[in-house]
């Protein structure tokens, strides 16, 4: 018997056919999908800067970290993307585990990366950096009270410590180096301690959290260097003036140093043209960028001969936590964990 | 001479609904012979409106056959494909119309025709229109023509692709009493002129008696009774199908001992000393309606039941005066086809 | 009628029967095209959920974690969100649909479509505007600490916080609840209403002891709908800081890699629903609630005194402004000192604005008259399975968006690893988006289609069979026609919530596609709230002109009456 569908069912499945072929993005020649979760308008303009150099197109797709695993994973063989850029060195090393990313040829880049940077295979390697520090109020805290992270946990701190939701990846990936370094129960202790001083609940963005120290809600928050760049160049003049309130600290000086993280790349295993996407590690890595970083991002650069930004400068130099970055993605989901239950939201 | 084959059969078809104990309709049997107007009555639930149905092919039979023109459209025999409505060649005009609100007079017409060239089809639309007395409103949408107008473009829209079968369900009902009658007269006309075989539905036994050549009574899902109008009246079968049509009274038949069930104004009033006919009676109760006398008298014999007699010269009677009751026979069957 | 039902889906879906009138156990026909057309549609509508669901297959590892430290916090923040959302929500909207029906005060006739523009704006741009009121009142806590303790400080911050996304979330929803009221009210039989007055009613006492019950159904379908929304953001509730369900499903995936524990959440989220739905089915019991034929007594509004009208004036501008006066008016500001400053961004909005509105409206387009054609096909026969595939394929929209966009992944990765030759893959295609809003937002065009064709009356349908057309022809020239007015009303509102939508489109758009949710997320977590209003307002002015369009549409409900 023969089996037929009406006329309009075919007629939607023609049309959805023409739909897709329509809107189908055609890959030319010399062109890199770059699956992203860095929302800067900066990158975009290296992109642009990159195109111009070599010839090269950036198609960007940018979502979350995880989503965009999730997405690599189920696209599979068939994933358009050549470059995999997170925010994060944990969710580098999930990605690497989840056998998504292939090992970067090119020795160059290799050789200009520290190696505690890096894959060792260099299956990633970190393109920026970013340091967890505590910012404090000028007028309320003078900086010989703070010491270490550990230290937030005191109940001298209580209601003047502020920080954002643990669903944030930079507080999980200070978790790792603390259960790293102290021990889960330590840990644990900790995660308690901190939440109780807190001033409110964990809400907002890392700027916010400069924002509400400025404004006398706490003393002290829990943030990375760059927001207070951003806030300080920021188009709104009361983002300018919460940015001079407050201070950096970087902690655990005497001892293991402050947590620092990184922004980071990897070339996708199912990328058919590897070279051309080694090229953009390259570029990213080239002291011309690495020394704009600073000046936009207010990251700190991976190359050690990129210059530092003015406000980079001021806060001078210290003493970076050097756990393995590869530790992250490993303890992450212990981090949560221990978040959860120690009632940090 | 051999039967012509009937233009509609149901063969014992039964249709039950899930929520229902009771089968909508119960071993149905029934034919629709060419250039009859059947009319099919039943108290509501009786199960006629699913018969309408399940002719048109708007729902399935559960099990039994139905034919057309001697071609098996639904049931058993057809190896559960069930020729769908748009295939069968009939007309169908519903209660109130159905009409698609959103085409004037002549679209709607124009919907169930089949492709012909321009001419053919206008001319076909005017003929239709004209028919059923619509011609000059043909630019008019539904909601702009009256109840009676609405139900006879519904007739001219049916009856435009010259179905094999008309099906009309109720067409009357939405009607007040005098556009009622005056539409079932126009229906009448215009079916007999057109010579269309048709199967009403309806509650109405004035609806009923007043234009069909044939009559199908329907209970509790089972056909009751089928006969001419005035067979069916004069001659119920039963109770349920004396009372379709008004009261009856039950009389026993003194020839065959059986029950029959005899008219009011059938009734005859015998003087007692008269005759040897009819059955003694007593008069129990008279009023004077105007133009008959409704008389009801205590037959002897019958332990108790009354008869009530519609007499026309009852003023000389009192209440247990002592008389007999005699009943008319019932007239040959008429048929306006001739 | 519009919103009446998306409830039912869930209803149904959730064990109860479906409509009556079947017939007896009907047989499987092979040739029956229309049928295998609907449980193809259903089938491949619901394929993503159940792709995400086969993913089951693992051990959870962290739901007993889970279940003793979070869980009871998740369920707490929603249940708090959900009952004081739905409580505010009820005051907003319901009695403004009320006087907006049934009086005449100034402004009423702007009111009358004003108040459904605030489903134009997205809950997370919502969230960010009115996230400025925890801000601005910080010296206020700082002041409440200094003076009377930490505690209070602590209570206060929180309450403040709760209050200001309760009212915010209630503000840009509660036209859900207000568009089914005011059908509800205005589809009311007079007849009922003046029958009240006679008996010696007040209209108070009309309002609380007819009307308001005899709009139950509407009332509860529109909550629904509000319910669904709260327990499904993701974006404004993470923003103030208030962990639900939701936020627990992606936490428990993404950061600690358990699919099976965050789709239990999941479940539970779309389980509750349920529950709520049958529970209220059940509490209605026996009575009825409809008046089946609406008499054609006409609707006269009764002139309203002077201080009264300014009551009702206020009683709708209150909720409007809460929901769109004041984050637009917030809007513009911010938008025109980026436009004006030297800072001013100039992003491809404009590109993102065409490419999205085109996206929008082909996807709108083509799903609403696809859930057409699939409603007219479920309802062609009355079979079991036919109505509940119907119901099943709104289940979308009671599923967490990011839980679709993976499912989709799921199906388009499984479909492109058969390497089909000449077959483009569908991952990362515009189709691939297109379908998710299909499977997310189903449920808006059916529910529209099967209103309306309830309205329109099965005698129609079978006039034009029986007249000789088959099916499509039937469609195609009576159904499609007639049910303009729902179907575009049910086409702009679809619009609308894909030009809002987010974590779908972050997930599976192709490279470089961005639309203006997109921009307005990225901007958004830069913090860079000026630069983020210019497509924040596009979203609104774009989102306002669909749903102003609607409002018609749904005004002049079918072009038959």
């Amino acid at each position: 018997m023969k089996l037929r569908t009406p006329a309009a069912f075919r007629a939607c499945a023609v049309l959805g056919l023409l739909f897709t072929t329509f809107f189908r993005i055609d890959a030319a020649e010399k062109e890199l999908t770059l699956y992203t979760q860095r929302h800067y308008a900066f990158d975009e303009e290296l992109h642009e800067m990159f195109e111009e150099d070599t010839g090269i197109e950036i198609n960007v797709v940018k979502a979350n970290a995880d989503e965009l695993i999730a997405r690599l994973q189920e696209e599979g063989k068939n994933t358009p993307a050549d470059l995999f850029m997170t925010a994060d060195g944990g969710t580098l090393s999930r990605a690497q585990d989840a056998d998504l990313l292939q090992p970067v040829s090119s020795r160059e880049i290799l050789r200009r990366v520290p190696e505690s940077l890096r894959d060792p295979d260099g299956h990633w390697v970190a393109v920026t950096k970013r340091v967890r520090v505590v910012a404090y109020a000028k007028d309320r805290v003078e900086p010989e009270e703070l010491s270490t992270y550990e230290a937030l946990a005191d109940p001298k701190w209580r209601g003047r410590v502020l920080a954002r939701s643990s669903s944030n990846i930079y507080n999980q990936s200070l978790m790792t180096t603390l259960i790293a370094a102290n021990g889960v129960e330590e840990a644990e202790k900790w995660a308690a301690g901190v939440r109780r001083n807190m001033a409110r609940p964990p809400q907002g963005s890392d700027r916010d959290q400069v924002r509400a120290v400025a404004a006398g809600l706490a003393d002290v928050a829990l943030v990375n260097t760059y927001y207070i760049g951003l806030l300080e160049t920021s188009e709104d003049r009361k983002d300018r003036d919460a940015a001079a309130a407050v201070k950096v600290f970087f902690p655990n000086q005497e001892g293991r140093g402050a947590h620092v993280n990184v922004s980071g790349i990897g070339i996708v295993k199912a990328s058919d043209q590897p070279e051309l996407a080694a090229k953009f590690i390259e570029f990213l890595l080239t002291d011309k960028v690495q020394s704009m970083i600073p000046q936009a991002t207010f990251e700190y650069p991976v190359v050690e001969s990129a210059k530092w930004s003015d406000m980079q400068e001021s806060w001078g130099k210290f003493k970076a936590d050097d756990v393995p970055l590869s530790k992250l993605g490993e303890l992450n989901a212990e981090a949560v964990r221990i978040f959860n239950r120690a009632g940090w939201e | 001479m051999t039967e012509p084959s009937p233009l509609l059969s149901f063969r014992n078809v039964t249709r039950r609904y899930r929520q229902q104990n009771r089968p909508a309709l119960d071993g149905v049997d029934l034919d629709v012979v060419e250039g009859e107007l059947l009319a099919l009555i039943g108290e509501s639930g009786s199960g006629k409106t699913t018969l309408l149905r399940l002719a048109a092919g708007l729902e399935e039979p559960d099990s039994g056959k139905i034919f057309i023109e001697g071609e098996c459209v639904a049931g058993d025999g057809c190896r559960g494909r069930m020729v769908p409505p748009e295939k069968r060649r009939l007309g169908l005009v519903f209660q109130d119309g159905a009409l698609f609100p959103h085409l004037n007079a002549s679209k709607n017409v124009a919907y169930g025709l089949k492709k012909q060239d321009r001419k053919a089809r206008n001319e076909r639309i005017a003929h239709c229109l004209a028919t059923v007395g619509l011609s000059g409103k043909e630019k008019r949408f539904p909601h702009e023509l009256s109840g009676g107008e609405r139900q006879r473009l519904a007739l001219a829209r049916a009856v435009a692709p010259e179905p094999r079968l008309l099906l009309l369900d109720e067409p009357f009902s939405h009607l007040d009493p005098a556009l009622r009658r005056k539409l079932r007269e126009d229906i009448r006309d215009i079916l007999k002129r057109l010579g269309q075989t048709a199967l009403m539905v309806t509650h109405d036994p004035e609806d009923a008696l007043a234009i069909a050549t044939r009559v199908a009574i329907l209970d509790d899902g089972k056909v009751m009774q089928t006969g001419t109008p005035s067979d069916v009246y004069r001659n119920p079968v039963d109770q349920y199908c004396a009372e379709r049509f008004g009261p009856a009274n039950r009389v026993i038949d003194e020839e065959s001992g059986g029950v029959v069930w005899r008219r009011p104004e059938d009734a005859r009033w015998i003087a007692c000393e008269v005759a040897d006919e009819g059955t003694m009676v007593t008069v129990e109760d008279i009023r004077p309606m105007g133009h008959i006398y409704e008389v009801r008298v205590a037959p002897d014999a019958y332990d108790g039941e009354k008869w009530l007699c519609f007499l026309k010269e009852a003023a000389h009677l009192s209440p247990g005066e002592r008389g007999r009751i005699a009943w008319r026979g019932s007239p040959e069957p008429v048929s306006w086809k001739t | 009628m519009a919103l009446t039902g998306t409830a039912e889906i869930l209803t149904t879906a959730a064990g109860e029967a479906p409509e009556p009138g079947l017939g007896a156990v009907r047989r499987w026909r092979p040739t029956d095209r229309w049928g295998v057309g609907v449980a193809l549609l259903a089938g491949v509508i619901l394929l993503p959920l159940v792709a995400v669901l086969l993913h089951l297959g693992r051990e959870s590892v962290e739901w007993e974690h889970l279940a003793r430290t979070v869980l009871w916090g998740y369920l707490k923040n929603t249940l708090i969100l959900v009952v004081a959302v739905t409580a505010v929500v009820l005051v907003m909207a319901v009695p403004p649909a009320w006087l907006v029906t049934n009086y005449n005060f100034p402004g009423r006739s702007i009111f009358s479509w004003a108040l459904v523009l605030p489903l134009s704006i997205p809950t997370y741009v919502a969230a960010f505007v009115f996230y400025q009121g925890p801000e601005a009142a910080i010296p206020f806590f700082v002041w409440v600490r200094q003076n009377i303790g930490v505690d209070a400080f602590i209570a206060a911050e929180l309450i403040v916080r709760y209050g200001l996304l309760i009212v915010m979330m209630a503000g840009v929803l509660f036209p859900y609840v207000y568009l089914a009221c005011r059908a509800a009210f205005s589809q009311q039989s007079r007849t009922v209403i003046e029958a009240a007055r006679c008996l010696g009613s007040s209209p108070w006492r009309v309002f609380f002891g007819v009307a308001l019950p005899m709009a139950r159904p509407a009332i509860v379908a529109g909550t629904a709908l509000v319910v669904m929304e709260v327990v499904n953001d993701y974006g404004a509730v993470h923003f103030f800081g208030v962990p639900t369900l939701t936020e627990g499903i992606f936490r428990t995936w993404f950061n600690m890699g358990d699919q099976v524990s965050a789709l239990r959440l999941a479940g539970i989220v779309m389980l509750a629903i349920a529950v709520l739905l049958v529970v209220e089915q059940l509490l209605r019991g026996r009575a009825r609630y409809v008046e089946p034929e609406a008499s054609g007594v006409p609707l006269v509004r009764t002139r309203l005194s002077a201080r009264r009208g300014l009551l009702a004036f206020a009683a709708c501008l209150v909720p409007l402004t809460i929901g769109f006066l004041f984050p637009v008016a917030r809007l513009a500001v911010w938008a025109w000192l980026n436009l004006t400053s030297d800072a001013g961004v100039s992003f491809q909005a404009g590109a993102a604005l065409g490419r999205g509105l085109l996206l929008a409206v082909a996807t709108a387009g083509s799903v609403t008259l696809a859930a057409a054609l699939f409603m007219y096909a479920v309802r062609l026969r009355q079979s079991a399975t036919r109505q509940v595939l119907g119901r099943a394929a709104g289940l979308g929209y009671a599923t967490p968006g990011a839980v679709i966009a993976v499912g989709v992944l799921v199906v388009f990765g499984t479909f492109d690893r058969f390497d089909l030759p000449r077959l483009p893959i569908v991952s990362g295609t515009l189709f691939a988006i297109g379908f998710a809003y299909m499977v997310r937002f189903f449920a808006i065009p059916l529910q529209f289609a099967r209103a309306g064709m309830d309205r329109l009356g099965k005698p129609i349908e079978e006039a034009s069979r029986i007249l000789g057309r088959a099916p499509m022809a039937t469609f195609l020239r009576i159904d499609l026609p007639l049910l303009r007015g729902p179907l575009i009303a049910a086409g702009m509102l679809l619009f609308v919530d894909i030009l809002k939508e987010l974590p779908l489109t972050l997930i599976l758009r192709p490279a470089n596609f961005e639309t203006l949710a997109t921009i307005a997320f990225s901007l958004a977590s830069e913090a860079r709230l000026q630069a983020c209003a210019v497509p924040s307002l596009l979203i609104v002015i774009a989102g306002g002109i669909g749903l102003i369009v609607m409002n018609r549409w749904i005004a002049v409900p079918g072009a038959h009456d």
